[in-house]
């Protein structure tokens, strides 16, 4: 039982970690409450549904294109949104209700493009292997599950190095200070093209894995995660973004245990007691401070 | 730049509106008059937010009809419009659908979804001279709402109360866990089924409310696990309910499960697979797979339209437009002439198959089915009158 909890707990915690993390990584660096994050989640579910179920692609390309359309269409958001809006200095508070303008549109694209209903993703020839159960002691875990897993620790490992690389520095020094980045002659556009492409790919590697292990993707399936995202962000902390990936397993481990020990009725309303207690006395975040190895 | 912003937020919202906006649908007439005045129905159905999936199947269910009337001359030669709008599935948006409808449109006779939108209209409804057909809105608050309120679906009270007694006394289920969705009729279902089941000496092990949505479901099933009810009532949307099955059955749950017939969809066996075999529904009106002429009519016909199955959905929100129609055939388009054409009709073979005249309540009754899933199919196992 407590096994399986901590199973089920750190499968969907890896799933807020990837889009903590993409969240993350444009907040930190751009200064945006990216709200739009959830939608481009949606529509990468949709894109890997497309491929996958549709086209029949193979898993790894539909995987890596998904994270590829999720990337574009962050670039894309960049051009059409908060380019423009950088142009004319707007404050933080116009980008956010921009982002969220962004957000609802692209729901609706979405539903008008895919339809509304509920799609179940099939994976035609795999089916078989990722849906097989594996015992961990007395829990059970399907391969599915242990894909997100797995995919997750490989990805963040990635950004790990990515962050020691020019280009992931150069988005670590444009988060410290914009104007000095500028200053010492970065391509700062460049760089803000490129943090919104990794960070939405982030979330559409969350929203491929999370879809073949659920099966269900709908236009709305954006919402819910950004919720607990922000939660994620919040409750980790938005100092660093080693904080934001140990938030996304923390509110993975809470939500389950939660479930277990008191209601499934409860797990949300659990989960912001948690995230108003940390804004009244830990407002950097639980791990705001303590994490260090990735961000500044 | 403030110009620019102004321009931005403007194109934004008008997206928006493009984008969320309501919408008409029309076909081509038979023999239709064009010089006489149109008759409008009005449909206010979730076509975006969580559960905007439900409102595509009513949308083109609805827009079937109007299509196969019009196809047929219309309603005495008058040309029948559906007009849909969207409720987002939130009360508040639905009075604002609603008021659009009887104040810009001038309908007098509406087809709304959701329990809560519907019960949100009740009031408006009673005090304008409009007519309803409820159409998926179980709660029992709907029974006798109002003098021009109908309902074509039996409430909560009678199936759940059935749920209850089947595990009991048929399956023999003495220990259970509910799980529901946190809307009027996952609540409902809730305390109808719990009150028989414990009525009866059964014990509920726990009771795990979700939101509508949710997909990922293992750590409540975890706990269920550790209860070993003898059977576990699942009263949720339909793709929650195949979740909810296959995620079990993936945990080694064996566990009997029991819901209602939300999860009539194509879909329940695409996500659970093998892993639905043996889940048992209750089901009080559409059956895809009864041998009536105008179930199957109806199936072909939006099978071929659509290129997909339809669902309870479709079917019921099918049959009120239809329905509407006779009644304004035989009375007349005015409220109080669809209200007498609706007493009056001695019952209606439509989508959810036969259905029996309206009591003084204003609700018909329906015999209610039990039906258990095998490869695919959803087999007759039970019934109750």
């Amino acid at each position: 039982m407590l096994i399986q909890t901590l199973v089920n707990g750190i499968s969907l915690g890896s799933a807020y970690a990837l889009t903590a993390l993409g969240f993350a990584i444009i907040y930190r660096t751009l200064g945006i409450f990216h709200f739009a994050h959830g939608s481009v989640y949606a529509f990468s579910a949709h894109v890997a549904y497309s491929l996958i179920t549709l086209v029949k692609m193979p898993l790894i390309p539909s995987v890596l294109l998904t994270m590829l359309a999720g990337g574009i269409l962050g670039m894309i958001i960049n051009f059409l949104i908060y380019e423009p809006l950088k142009r004319h200095a707007s404050s933080g508070q116009v980008y956010m209700i921009a982002s969220m303008g962004a957000s609802i549109v692209l729901q609706n694209l979405i539903a008008t493009a895919w339809g509304a209903i509920t799609k179940v993703l099939v994976l035609p020839n795999l089916e078989t292997s990722l849906y097989n159960i594996h015992h961990i002691g007395s829990a059970v875990i399907t391969m599915a599950q242990l894909l997100v897993v797995i995919v997750t620790v490989v990805a963040l490992a990635t950004i790990a190095l990515f962050s020691k690389s020019m280009i992931g520095l150069s988005i670590i020094a444009l988060g410290n200070d914009s104007e000095v980045a500028e200053n010492l002659g970065m391509k700062v556009k460049a760089i803000r093209y490129i943090t919104l492409a990794v960070g939405s790919a982030l979330a559409a590697l969350s929203a491929v894995l999370v879809s073949i292990d659920l099966r269900a993707v709908d236009s709305a399936m954006g919402v819910p995660i950004m919720l607990m995202t922000i939660i994620a962000v919040i409750v980790g902390g938005t100092a660093n973004f080693g904080a934001a990936i140990a938030g996304g397993y923390l509110i993975g481990l809470i939500k389950n245990f939660g479930i277990w020990a008191i209601s499934a009725e409860w797990d949300n309303t659990l989960l912001f007691i948690m995230l108003v207690l940390v804004i009244m006395f830990k407002p950097a975040g639980l791990f705001g401070r303590k994490i260090s190895k990735l961000g500044r | 730049m403030k110009r620019i912003l102004s321009l931005a937020l403007a194109l934004t919202l008008a997206l928006s509106l493009f984008v969320c906006g309501g919408s008409t649908a029309t076909a081509s007439a038979g023999t239709i008059d064009p010089s006489l005045e149109v008759y409008k129905i009005g449909c206010i159905f979730p076509m975006t937010g969580t559960i905007a999936s439900s409102g595509e199947y009513c949308k083109n269910a609805v827009e079937l009809a109007a299509e196969k009337i019009n196809n047929s001359g219309g309603i005495n030669g008058h040309k029948v419009e559906v007009i849909v709008e969207d409720s987002k599935g939130v009360p508040r948006d639905g009075i604002m659908a609603y008021k659009k409808l009887v104040d810009v449109n001038k309908v007098i006779a509406i087809v709304p979804t959701i329990s809560s939108v519907v019960m949100a209209l009740v009031p408006e409804v009673n005090a304008a001279d409009v007519v309803m057909i409820n159409t998926l809105a179980k709660t029992n608050d709907i029974v006798g709402a109002g003098p021009r309120i109908f309902s074509i679906t039996i409430p909560t009270s009678g199936d759940g109360t059935y749920q209850g007694t089947f595990a009991y006394e048929v399956l023999g289920a003495r220990t259970a866990a509910m799980l529901y969705v946190k809307s009027d009729v996952g609540i409902s279902y809730d305390k109808f089924v719990t009150e028989e089941f414990e009525r009866l000496g059964g014990k509920i092990l726990s009771r795990d409310g979700h939101d509508g949505g949710t997909t990922d479901f293992r750590a409540v099933l975890t706990k269920i696990k550790q209860e070993n009810p003898d059977i576990i009532f699942v009263e949720s949307q339909y793709q929650e309910i195949a979740s909810i099955i296959k995620q079990a059955r993936d945990l080694g749950i064996d566990t009997q499960t029991m819901s209602f017939s939300s999860v009539l969809s194509g879909q329940f066996n695409e996500i659970t697979g093998k892993a639905g075999n043996g889940h048992l529904i209750t089901v009080s009106g559409y059956d895809p797979e009864e041998n009536l002429a105008s179930v199957q009519d109806f199936v072909k016909s939006y099978r071929d339209k659509y290129g997909a199955e339809p669902i309870i959905d479709s079917a019921m929100t099918y049959d009120a437009v239809m329905m509407f129609a006779e009644a304004i055939r035989s009375n007349g388009y005015t409220a109080d002439g669809i209200s007498q054409g609706l007493m009056d009709m001695p019952g209606y073979e439509g989508a959810t198959g036969v259905i029996e005249k309206f009591n003084d309540r204003h609700v018909v009754s329906r015999p209610i089915r039990m039906q258990v899933h095998q490869d695919g199919k959803w087999l007759y196992y039970d019934e109750q009158n």
